[in-house]
């Protein structure tokens, strides 16, 4: 037993064992051990208080309904991380249940946190984001979503973000959302064209929102006014800013309409407070899992607290209280000492979502660590300003993403991550036809050579399938061996 | 049918554009000269190919005097301003060749897109056009081509002025904030040149594009015609002399062969029937003519209309003249046929349906290039919309992918047949 029991759970006589990673079959064990007390209070939607609302069952129960990936992943072995997994693996079953209930589904698609807190002040609608569904084919260890897109005209010259197109055609994924809200502009073309076929072959109504460019300032610019975002060090052109307050208003007033009310300004803010929450949760176990060591939460569990703060699952106030759940475990551990993985442990800061979540357990199995991430969500890191109207805060957070802006900047970001954590290498993940890759992996590469004197290594996530190459494998090793016999020239 | 059309032989090579072979007797000696007129086009194609040689050296020095060759690399950019603001726009890129494509590769990753790729590798090798370049203006279209270009500053410390194109076309707000970034355009290249983009300035430099686009609109409107000598290939090659050559000079060739066209006594039309066919997909360059010069071989079909940038799509681009020239020419470009990358892209397919109501093609071709997503993923819903025989081509720049075209071309317009 490892010091501080969390107090929800020791209320219920559940203390966690000592911090590690366990497979498949420990985890499922180890869920044999959770009191039905406890399971009966982890519920979504607790406003609507139905029995069908529990979620905290163990990776069996998802692997049963068809995600047999997750019988290959290995877990952190906390009550926290399996309720964590049990509210991410849920988020399909809430969204059925979401419309069984009368709320509106509005899916947001490529605009990565930007309007989700819009959606959510409606009270009445749920934000999902389909773009989740590029890990389905990784999850089920099937090929069905692509080949249902590829039947559209999506083949393999699209990135995995394809498996969308193929799960708004089987519309058994998730139920037909009232409304798409669909990014396109300075965003991702891959998602931007799903959504134009969701809308052109499957009758999916979308609304169109611009992204705007965020140009930079550059040396040779002599007529440009730049602004500064509240929260974040990220500049843009300032008629930016009133462009993309007009773009959420039309999000805004379509909303209104879907949902039969107005969205009030007080409607906003207190949504803005909430996704603030969670943010400064999100943050706050960041800096724990990627800084502290021994490292108290493996970088699958890591990353999925990240994504949370896009939409909090489909659920931002249970989201709220699994957090909080997670949060009080890392701290705990932290304080304790205690970790998941070695101590000498390689720092690596990891850039781009990785799509096949075992690279980031093959990762920590070869002795790395996940120390900075970069997964293109950093505008749903940022904190929404509090001080300024509602939208226009939401405008000017969002005009922090990492996406949006030119290669340098996010190379900057990245850079700025590593250095954060102390990472000692890089590894960039790219798709191969993923059009926002193009020109940022060199970029990166020689940012990070120049300020922090790291090395990087860039590979393709490789197509699902059984077991993940053995190239991957070996390359991740060989970089960390780099890694390892640069630390001991340092320390010599 | 790998034997390179004769008109190839003429075409500006795509690295070094060069004087064609002399003339043999065929040349036009005024318009409206009683003579057959089989050779004028080509003939056209001879002297612009030497006035891109002369425009070249004339810009190559002009550059070294400190003038600003403004290369850009979408026609959401309006060449208008650029030349109101003292700037010589120039389309890049101008060719493309496997090499262009590698040495672009080396800089970007294999699976960027071939155009992105050549844009940066022409560059790199020093292609003719490329090398002028002394800025590079580029709106941002789509992902491939919003980060290629930001390689120009990093590895060649060309100055890059980019700007937010927006891809949606039905908001007041998107027009207000294209106009604004045209502003900001304006501004940073006054302070570039030292010349006021004043509207006088602008209304002419508007005209004199309005008038290079509206002599390749009437060569469009006699392509169709299969008594006339005018391919869809000979279509093409001329658009892409306009993207680097003065628009009067240009404008003057051009009207002259119309005018040749128009009154000359018309050709018999080939035996057997001609399949009309329609083009579309990404940019065709100077060097992607021999695949129109495939399709088109033996007179056994004619591109009788397209949607393409580097043709249809960007002549049909027309300022009104009325009004602010500013207001006028972002209208004009905000409501331009749409690419592909549009949201949502249903203006691209009226164009395309209106087009086909014009020109009544017996069936279509996409042509894309690799992993150039905006157009590939719109191939099946085409098939679906269009319900036209379609063939459908994703190439990229190496030659070795040829013959298979060709075997493929053939075959298409053997069914068509």
């Amino acid at each position: 037993m490892s010091g501080l029991p969390l107090s929800w759970a020791e209320e219920a006589g559940y203390v966690d064992p000592p911090p590690a990673q366990v497979g498949y079959a420990e985890r499922n064990r180890l869920f044999s051990g959770v009191p039905t007390s406890l399971i009966q209070q982890c519920r979504y939607y607790h406003d609507v208080d139905a029995e069908w609302s529990t979620y905290l069952f163990p990776p069996a129960t998802y692997a049963t309904y068809g995600s047999r990936y997750l019988k290959r992943l290995r877990y952190d072995n906390s009550l926290a991380a399996l309720r964590l997994w049990g509210f991410v693996m849920s988020e399909g079953e809430r969204l059925f249940r979401a419309r069984q209930i009368g709320r509106k589904l509005i899916a947001c698609m490529g605009d990565l946190g930007g309007t989700t807190p819009i959606v959510q002040a409606a009270g009445n609608a749920v934000a999902f984001y389909p773009d989740c569904f590029w890990w389905t084919p990784f999850f089920m260890e099937s090929k069905v979503l692509f080949e249902a897109a590829g039947a559209l005209g999506m083949g393999e010259e699209c990135c995995f973000s394809r498996a969308t197109l193929g799960a708004f055609h089987k519309r058994a994924y998730f139920p037909t959302p009232d409304l798409c809200v669909a990014a396109t502009g300075a965003s991702c073309d891959d998602f931007a064209s799903v959504a134009q076929l969701a809308e052109s072959l499957t009758g999916q109504a979308v609304h169109w929102l611009e992204i705007p460019f965020r140009r930079e300032p550059q040396p040779w610019f002599r007529r440009a006014a730049f602004r500064r975002t509240a929260h974040g060090d990220a500049q843009y052109p300032i008629h930016i800013l009133p462009f993309l307050c007009e773009e959420y208003a039309r999000v805004l007033q379509r909303l209104e309409e879907i949902c039969g009310h107005p969205i009030s300004p007080h409607d906003l803010c207190s949504s803005i407070v909430g996704a603030n929450r969670l943010r400064l949760t999100v943050r706050a176990i960041r800096d724990l899992a990627y800084g502290a060591d021994p490292c108290p939460l493996p970088a699958l569990e890591a990353m999925h607290v990240e994504f949370a703060t896009l939409h909090g699952y489909s659920d931002p106030d249970e989201c709220r209280r699994v957090l909080d759940n997670v949060l009080a475990t890392v701290q705990r551990r932290a304080s304790n000492g205690e970790g998941v993985l070695d101590r000498d442990a390689v720092r690596v800061a990891w850039v781009g979502p990785p799509a096949d979540m075992r690279l980031l357990n093959m990762l920590e199995e070869l002795g790395g660590r996940v120390a900075g991430t970069e997964y293109m969500i950093n505008q749903s890191l940022s904190l929404i300003s509090e001080e300024m109207e509602p939208i226009e805060a939401l405008a000017d957070c969002f005009l922090n993403a990492s996406l949006i802006g030119s290669c340098s900047y996010r190379a900057r970001r990245v850079v700025e991550e590593a250095r954060r954590y102390g990472a000692e290498g890089i590894i960039i993940t790219g798709v191969v036809g993923a059009s926002h890759c193009v020109a940022e992996g060199r970029t990166i590469a020689q940012v990070a050579k120049e300020e922090l004197g790291i090395p990087t290594l860039c590979i393709d996530v490789p197509f699902p399938s059984d077991v993940p190459p053995g190239q991957i494998a070996t390359r991740i090793e060989a970089f960390l061996e780099v890694l390892r016999a640069r630390r001991d020239a340092h320390r010599a | 049918m790998n034997a390179p059309h004769p008109r190839v032989a003429v075409a500006a090579h795509p690295n070094a554009p060069r004087i064609p072979p002399a003339s043999n007797g065929t040349r036009v000696r005024s318009p409206g000269h009683n003579r057959p007129i089989a050779g004028v086009v080509t003939d056209t194609l001879n002297r612009l190919a030497i006035l891109l040689q002369e425009r070249l050296e004339q810009l190559a020095s002009a550059a070294r005097d400190g003038a600003v060759i403004a290369a850009y690399t979408c026609i959401h950019a309006p060449v208008e301003l650029l030349e109101a603001c003292g700037a010589v726009p120039v389309r890049l890129p101008f060719a493309a060749d496997s090499d262009a494509q590698t040495q672009g590769a080396t800089l970007l990753r294999p699976d960027a897109c071939p155009l992105c790729c050549a844009l940066v590798g022409a560059r790199r090798r020093h292609d003719p056009v490329a090398s002028l370049a002394t800025c590079l203006v580029s709106p941002t279209t789509c992902d491939a081509m919003r980060r290629a270009p930001q390689v120009w500053p990093a590895e060649f410390g060309v100055p890059l002025f980019q700007f937010m194109s927006p891809r949606t076309w039905h908001g007041k707000a998107s027009r207000a904030a294209y106009l604004q970034e045209l502003i900001w355009l304006r501004d940073e290249l006054e302070a570039l040149t030292c010349v006021r983009a004043t509207s006088e300035r602008l209304a002419a430099s508007m005209a004199r594009w309005e008038r290079a686009r509206a002599s390749l609109r009437r060569i469009h409107s006699l392509r169709a015609r299969l008594d006339l000598p005018v391919t869809g290939a000979d279509l093409a090659r001329l658009a892409a002399y306009a993207f680097v050559l003065d628009p009067d000079a240009f404008s003057a060739e051009v009207e002259a062969l119309v005018a040749v066209l128009c009154q000359a006594a018309p050709t018999a039309v080939p035996a057997g029937r001609t399949v009309r066919l329609m083009l579309m997909g990404s940019p065709c360059l100077a060097s992607d003519a021999w695949l129109l010069d495939t399709l088109e071989a033996d007179g056994r079909a004619r591109i009788v209309a397209d949607a393409l940038c580097t043709c249809a799509r960007w002549f049909h681009i027309s300022p009104k003249a009325a009004g602010s020239p500013l207001d006028s020419l972002a209208d004009a470009y905000m409501h331009q046929p749409a690419c592909a990358f549009s949201r949502p892209n249903d203006r691209l397919y009226r164009f395309i349906e209106n087009q086909i109501a014009a020109a009544k093609p017996h069936g279509l071709v996409l042509r894309t290039l690799r992993f150039c997503d905006a157009w590939a993923l719109e191939a099946e819903r085409m098939r679906r919309s269009f319900r036209l025989p379609m063939l459908y081509l994703d190439v990229d720049y190496s030659q070795s992918v040829r013959g298979q075209l060709a075997t493929r071309t053939e075959a298409f317009l053997e069914v068509l047949a």
